[in-house]
């Protein structure tokens, strides 16, 4: 997830030249819009705990995302999102843009679609209501964000790496290890790393499905604009969603993603193992998803389990994780949402004989109370609980008042 | 008394329409402005949106007439239906008489949830399936705006109208209201971006016949 400025910044230089003059001559233009504004309090340690890859933190104290559509043909779309937040470093923007293009109808067939450029991941189906106007709460789903102690710019000599102080619970902070800088560790999916790549999906009578080829992977997304390896990660989701019957507002799907993560310098990294390359190291994550809404009720939970094959580091590092989260309405004006989640991860065993996780298990709970003024106005109540059982300093507190405005 | 029976015979056979005039014509309203468009970045499974708003004529509008007298409603009015389809309200408004109900019908293969944050009238109908509808009855008059919860392009309006005479105004901004009975009445109108009614002229409906009304709002908004 290291941006690499100078591929991205060509990149975009390209990407515009093609974009502009199909955009200045788009059949519709459209933009929208969305703000949010935060007073927190609470523990620094779980406002931290919260923070994503550029500092971006959905509990900063403003937040903004805005859209626009080209509209090219009847089945052409041009799209670009740009989220900006005050906890985000700023000379990363760029690198965060989010420009693709979307293909209805491809052939003739309705049910065929197509989406390139840098894609919102495929995996699960949080991404998809991630916005905060369509999210019942203020936090990510740690599923979806919260950093590992694994990172894909760093070969660890052994298990021992894992053992360090500062290894495990520091996967959001920058480190340093034999002389290379790392940014940030992996997570089991990353829903704000919008990856580079090509995406086919579509439905028909209720079935979905959902297949991408990626620079990256579902845990690493390659957002620089330019591949950190020689491999490319396959990204696919099938799912049912109920038309009409008993079932109208069920909808189920299993996601899965595998490739390769590992930056390809890491090759002459002095830990690399040899007669080895950077391709064969993989990650994989493997989920299901199930959602149910009916009435003034919406239930959501996915759980997913990520694999990580690091060098020198055995067995495979894996976490899994869920989440569980109820939303129900109160009339047009008021809500409550709740959501329960942890990621748990497996043993590995130091040089001296302890055994122990690689990374603190955490698990969280999270609940909000909203208010509607008007159809795009919200004002929302948040509290959320983070518990690090054994790293009792990490855990702590949050609350938030946020207030949300959105174009429609 | 022979033509008294008669007459009143007369009455009972052919019902209100037997003095009944109609009122037509025209009121002008400023063009629609060009649509926006929808930037449905994340709705990638969502139903095709296969009709448009309206991309050309005036503005959507209601014309209705109000009687100098209390007028009384019938036992039972026909209940409209606005259907959500395709990501759409359609029709996009409906008008009623204060006291009729309306039923909001989902014919979508997705959830709708249908709300409203009006002050005469704030709803909110949950998630419920396809061919599945829902009533709601709007005792006041004003303009209720109705969102739906999930999409958040999908805009309605009911126009909860103090008469009994109404029309919907077509693209062009003509409108026919039939079966008027005899009188004076106000002349009413609103259209899309008006916070309330305007009365805008009156109107001397005879028994039979045609009484054509025009207006502008061209100035006026």
């Amino acid at each position: 997830m290291r941006p690499d400025q100078h591929g991205f910044l060509k990149a975009s230089v390209l990407v515009s030249a093609l974009l502009l003059p199909q955009t200045l001559s788009a059949a519709g233009f459209g933009v929208s819009a969305q703000g949010t504004f935060t007073y927190k309090g609470g523990d620094d340690e779980a406002f931290d705990l919260n923070t994503m890859n550029r500092g971006d933190n959905p509990f900063s104290a403003f937040r903004f995302l805005l859209a626009s559509r080209a509209v090219i043909n009847d089945n052409t779309s041009l799209y670009l999102e740009a989220p900006i937040d005050a906890n985000a470093n700023s000379s990363m923007f760029l690198t965060y843009l989010r420009p693709f293009a979307r293909l209805t109808s491809v052939g003739g067939a309705s049910w065929l679609n197509l989406q390139a450029g840098r894609i919102p991941t495929v995996f699960g189906t949080f991404g998809e209501r991630s916005n905060s106007t369509e999210s019942g709460l203020i936090g990510t789903p740690l599923l979806y964000y919260y950093h590992s102690a694994a990172r894909g710019d760093i070969v660890p000599a052994d298990n021992d790496y894992f053992f360090q102080p500062g290894v495990r619970g520091g996967g959001y902070l920058q480190t340093t290890y034999n002389n290379k800088t790392s940014f940030v560790g992996m997570p089991p999916v990353y829903d704000s790393c919008w990856d580079v790549g090509a995406e086919v999906y579509g439905t028909s009578s209720g079935l979905q499905f959902s297949m991408a080829a990626v620079q990256g992977t579902v845990s690493r997304p390659s957002i620089a604009g330019k591949d950190n390896n020689d491999g490319k990660g396959v990204i696919g989701r099938a799912g049912y969603e109920a038309q009409s019957g008993p079932l109208f507002g069920l909808r189920l799907g299993v996601s899965g993603g595998i490739g390769p993560y590992l930056s390809q310098s890491m090759e002459s990294d002095s830990n690399f193992p040899t007669g080895k390359n950077a391709e064969d190291f993989t990650n994989t994550v493997l989920g299901g998803d199930l959602s149910f809404a009916r009435g003034p009720w919406q239930l959501f939970s996915e759980v997913a389990q990520a694999s990580y094959e690091i060098p020198n580091v055995h067995p495979t590092l894996r976490v899994t994780g869920y989440y569980v989260e109820l939303v129900r309405d109160f009339g047009p004006m008021w809500s409550v949402a709740a959501r329960q989640e942890g990621l748990y991860y497996n043993n590995i065993t130091s040089s001296t004989g302890v055994t122990q996780t690689w990374d603190y298990n955490i698990w969280r709970w999270e609940a909000s109370l909203s208010y509607r003024f008007r159809q795009n106005t919200r004002l929302r109540l948040g509290y959320q609980s983070t518990q690090l059982p054994d790293a009792p300093d990490l855990s702590g507190h949050l609350v938030a008042m946020q207030l949300q405005v959105w174009t429609r | 008394m022979t033509r008294i029976t008669l007459a009143f015979l007369c009455a009972l056979i052919w019902g209100p329409s037997a003095f009944a005039g109609e009122v037509t014509g025209t009121i002008d309203l400023p063009r629609r402005p060009a649509p926006g468009v929808d930037v449905d970045l994340y709705g990638k499974y969502d139903t095709p949106k296969s009709e448009p708003q309206k991309e050309s004529g005036k503005l959507d509008g209601v014309v209705f007439l109000r009687s100098e007298g209390k007028e009384t409603a019938p036992a039972s009015l026909p209940v409209p239906v606005m259907d959500q389809k395709n990501a759409r309200f359609v029709p996009r408004i409906v008008v009623v008489p204060a006291g009729a109900r309306v039923r909001f019908l989902n014919s979508d293969p997705m959830f709708h949830n249908v709300f409203s944050l009006s002050p005469i009238k704030k709803f909110d109908l949950g998630r419920y399936p396809r061919g599945n509808s829902k009533l709601v009855t709007f005792e006041h008059p004003g303009v209720v705006q109705v969102f739906c919860d999930i999409h958040a392009e999908m805009i309605g309006f009911v126009v909860v109208v103090d008469g009994l005479h109404y029309a919907v105004l077509d693209a062009e901004g003509h409108y026919r209201i039939p079966d008027v009975p005899p009188g004076n009445y106000d002349v009413a109108v609103w259209a899309e971006g008006m916070s309330q009614f305007r009365t805008v002229g009156r109107v001397s409906v005879p028994a039979n016949g045609a009484t054509e009304f025009t207006a502008s709002l061209l100035d006026t908004r």
